[in-house]
């Protein structure tokens, strides 16, 4: 299934084509982002400091951001969870056919 | 067949000084932690009744396929375990991503006491664990399973960032992914870090400025020096041989990315083990 996160807007297959499961987690905010973070006064930076120096220097983190990756359980009854839903997933279609074989036909 | 008094006495004589004695209280415990899709495990093997009978057992265990941990508790009865073997019953886990240990435990309730562990490594299909005869392996011994595996597709303006699994360790040997630049004219200049989810470890850059409107291929590799090719704009910049802990992140890191900029997903070549 492709699901888009409804956070970052990433799109991913839950499941990958080796069978196994893959766990989508929000990345930071790119220099783009932060900047408007910034320009919005979410973020300020330190004095004199540069979009690149404050990236270098600390990981800027969105809110709810989603991270599937499960948690410990401490029962091993207990059903399974997910670190964060944050704004939860919306399934979107396949992403065309960009297979990197192709039989040719003869 | 039937089992003679005297053919019983002989084996209990034969067997039971090399095996391990259960009575009503004692129980195998198999717990799996399992990423592969589709596994069932059996146990199978012999047991030695008190009456001198060989009895095959049989159990099945569903792993997780989240590697979280999924255990399972077999009572057994009174007599003397002969032998056991795991092994993939359905599913195809590959060495690195089913790791299995099996004890032999106190207690059939949730209060279990575990006293001896039998056999401890990775089921497979193709290959078997025994008791005798398996050493007791750590989760991180030996090689793990290659997986050629495609990340998130960030948005327009977005990063790159692969999160290590709960449980899994990786050993990353490539990434690959591909930078469409939009009009805006700038330099863009892509790094790869690593950091352990708080803290940047490593950070790799490319050293090659990308302007406006071009789409470039980022390799980072295991190894070798770095290099581009302008006429298949391809930039190849090395990353050492480094392994990755549960929670350990990828991502990109570019200076000067404009607002319609754009990242491919990634394609990861990782080594993957259950984290110990």
């Amino acid at each position: 299934m492709r699901l888009e996160c409804l956070t970052c807007h990433g799109t991913y297959d839950d499941i990958l084509p080796d069978g196994m499961r893959y766990f989508h987690v929000c990345p930071p905010l790119s220099e783009p982002e932060l900047a408007k973070a910034v320009e919005d006064g979410r973020v300020t930076l330190e004095r004199d400091e540069t979009l690149k120096q404050a990236l270098e220097a600390r990981i800027y983190e969105r809110s709810l951001k989603r991270d599937e990756r499960a948690v410990q359980r401490t029962h091993p009854d207990l059903p399974p969870q997910i670190v964060s839903a944050g704004r939860g997933v919306r399934v979107v279609p396949p992403v065309p056919s960009d297979a990197h074989v192709i039989v040719v036909p003869d | 067949m039937v089992t003679t008094p005297e053919t019983a006495e002989k084996r209990i004589a034969l067997f039971a000084p090399n095996s391990w004695a259960f009575d009503m209280a004692d129980a195998l415990r198999v717990t799996s932690f399992n990423g592969a899709a589709g596994v069932t495990l059996v146990l199978e093997g012999r047991f030695l009744t008190c009456d001198g009978e060989i009895q095959v057992f049989r159990f099945q265990h569903t792993p997780n396929t989240d590697r979280s941990a999924a255990s399972q508790t077999f009572a057994m009865g009174d007599g003397w375990l002969m032998n056991l073997q795991v092994r993939a019953l359905a599913g195809t886990p590959r060495r690195g991503q089913c790791f299995v240990l099996v004890e032999v435990v106190r207690g059939l309730t949730s209060t279990q006491e575990p006293l001896g562990t039998l056999l401890q490594g990775y089921a497979s299909a193709t290959s078997r664990l025994a008791w005798p005869g398996s050493l007791i392996m750590a989760s991180a011994d030996g090689a793990g399973a290659l997986r050629s595996l495609t990340g998130t597709d960030p948005a327009a303006n977005v990063e790159i960032s692969e999160t290590v699994p709960t449980n899994a360790r990786w050993r990353l040997l490539a990434l690959i992914a591909t930078l469409v630049t939009d009009a805006n004219v700038a330099n863009r200049d892509a790094a790869l870090t690593i950091d352990d989810g708080t803290t940047v470890v490593g950070r790799f850059p490319s050293g090659q400025n990308i302007p406006a409107s071009l789409t470039t291929r980022y390799v980072w590799t295991s190894g070798g020096s770095r290099f581009a090719i302008a006429s298949d704009r391809t930039v190849v910049t090395p990353i050492p041989d480094i392994w990755l802990a549960d929670g350990f992140r990828l991502k990109t890191v570019t200076t000067a990315l404009q607002a319609t900029d754009n990242w491919t997903a990634p394609q990861l070549f990782i080594e993957e083990l259950i984290e110990d």
